[in-house]
C-alpha cells in the first residue's frame, strides 16, 4: 500500500471507527466487543482499500463487514452460552447508567435481526428499502421487524420507568 | 418513534466517544495475514505440482487404446503422450524403403537396381535372406564397382569369408546387384548392410 494511500486510510479510520464503535456496541451490547469487531472490519477493508474507496460510501461496505461479522459472533456466542449454560451469568445492571442502561438493556433481549433493523434504521439513518438491502431481507420483513421492536421496547423501557420511579 | 432514535444515537455516540482505536495495529495484522496467505498459498502451489507430477503418469492411456481424434464422440480424455522411441543397439529392419528397380522377378544370375531413398551414402554390400525367414541371411551380395569386373557377385553366408575381399567403394546409389545363381524361386529380402539398414522384397522366378 502506497504512503497516500495510508494516510487516507488513517483519515477513513479516524473519522469512521468511533462511530462505527457506537453503532456496533448497540448490536453487540458490549463496548470491547464492538471495539474488536470494527478492528477486524478494518483489517478486512486495508487489501481492498483500493477498490472500496471508490465506492460512493465506502463507510457502507465497511458498516456492512462490521454488520455481518457482529451477527457471527452473535450466533457463535449463543452456541458457546448453550454449551456452558451453568457457567453463564446475566450481566449485573449499573443502577449509575439509569435509562441508558435500561434501553442497552431492553435492546440486548431483542433478536439480533430485529437488533440489526433498529439499528440499521434509527442510528444509521438507512430507509426500509436500504436496510432490506443491506440485510438481504423483504422490506416487508425489515417492516414488521421495527414494528416489534417497537413495541417491544417501549413495553420495556416503560416497565423499567416505573421501577426507577 | 422520534424519543427512541434520539435515545438511540445518544447511546451510541455515548459509546463512540468512549472508543479507542489504534490504526497501526490494523496495519500490521493486515501486513501479517497477507504474509501468511502469501506463504500458504506457496505451500498450497508446491503441493498441486508434487501431486500433479505423481498422478500424471498414472493418467496416461493404454496403449492399446484409440487416439483421441479418432474417438466418435468427443471425449475429455487426457491425450496420449508422445512416446520416443529410443534407438535400440540393432536398427529395426523394415521391408520397402529399399527401392529395387529394374526386375520385380529376376532368374537366378540376372540383375536388378538397388536405389536408396533418403539418398545417403553406403557400402556396396549386402544381405540376401527368405522372406519368410528374414533373420537368417542365406547369401552377401556385392553390387557392381566401377572398374571392376568381378562385379556383381555374391556368396553364401555359409561359405568361410575369411579372404573375401570388399571394395571400399561407397556411393550413394543406384547399385546394380546380381542374384546367386542356382537361387530357388521366391520372395527375398535384400537389405544393406552398410549404412542406415535399408530393406526391399525380391521376387526370384
Amino acid at each position: 500500500m502506497r504512503t497516500a494511500e495510508t494516510d487516507e486510510l488513517r483519515e477513513f479510520y479516524r473519522v469512521h471507527q468511533p462511530r462505527l464503535v457506537g453503532v456496533i456496541s448497540l448490536l453487540t451490547g458490549s463496548r470491547a466487543e464492538a471495539e474488536d469487531i470494527v478492528q477486524e472490519a478494518f483489517v478486512r477493508l486495508v487489501p481492498r482499500w483500493q477498490k472500496v474507496s471508490r465506492y460512493d460510501a465506502p463507510e457502507a461496505w465497511l458498516r456492512l463487514v462490521a454488520v455481518r461479522l457482529s451477527a457471527n459472533r452473535h450466533r457463535d456466542g449463543n452456541r458457546l452460552t448453550h454449551l456452558f449454560r451453568r457457567l453463564h451469568a446475566d450481566p449485573v445492571p449499573d443502577p449509575a447508567d439509569g435509562y441508558a442502561g435500561d434501553l442497552e438493556r431492553a435492546l440486548a433481549e431483542l433478536p439480533m435481526p430485529t437488533r440489526q433493523v433498529i439499528v440499521l434504521h434509527y442510528v444509521c439513518d438507512l430507509s426500509v428499502a436500504q436496510v432490506a438491502d443491506t440485510l438481504g431481507i423483504a422490506e416487508g420483513t425489515v417492516k414488521s421487524r421495527l414494528s416489534r421492536a417497537r413495541d417491544t421496547l417501549s413495553a420495556s423501557l416503560l416497565l423499567r420507568s416505573d421501577d426507577h420511579a | 418513534m422520534p424519543d427512541l432514535q434520539e435515545d438511540l444515537r445518544a447511546l451510541a455516540d455515548r459509546r463512540a466517544g468512549e472508543s479507542t482505536g489504534d490504526f497501526d495495529s490494523v496495519l500490521t495484522t493486515a501486513d501479517t495475514r497477507r504474509r501468511r496467505r502469501t506463504a500458504g498459498l506457496a505451500v498450497v502451489g508446491a503441493a498441486v505440482v508434487v501431486a500433479a507430477v505423481a498422478v500424471v503418469p498414472a493418467l496416461r492411456p493404454a496403449q492399446t487404446q484409440p487416439p483421441v481424434a479418432a474417438s466418435p464422440v468427443p471425449t475429455n480424455a487426457v491425450a496420449p503422450p508422445r512416446v520416443s522411441v529410443q534407438p535400440s543397439e540393432r536398427p529395426v529392419q523394415k521391408a520397402g524403403p529399399l527401392v529395387l528397380t529394374s526386375a520385380k522377378a529376376v532368374a537366378p544370375g540376372g540383375q536388378f537396381v538397388a536405389s536408396f531413398p533418403d539418398r545417403k551414402i553406403r557400402g556396396v554390400i549386402y544381405s540376401l535372406a527368405s522372406a519368410a525367414k528374414p533373420d537368417v541371411p542365406l547369401y552377401t551380395l556385392l553390387a557392381e564397382v566401377p572398374g571392376d569386373s568381378t562385379t556383381p557377385t555374391s556368396w553364401k553366408v555359409t561359405t568361410s569369408e575369411a579372404g573375401i575381399g570388399v571394395p571400399a567403394y561407397t556411393s550413394a546409389g543406384p547399385h546394380t546387384l546380381a542374384v546367386p545363381k542356382g537361387l530357388a524361386a521366391g520372395s527375398y529380402q535384400v537389405c544393406t548392410l552398410s549404412g542406415p539398414r535399408l530393406c526391399g522384397l525380391l521376387t526370384v522366378k
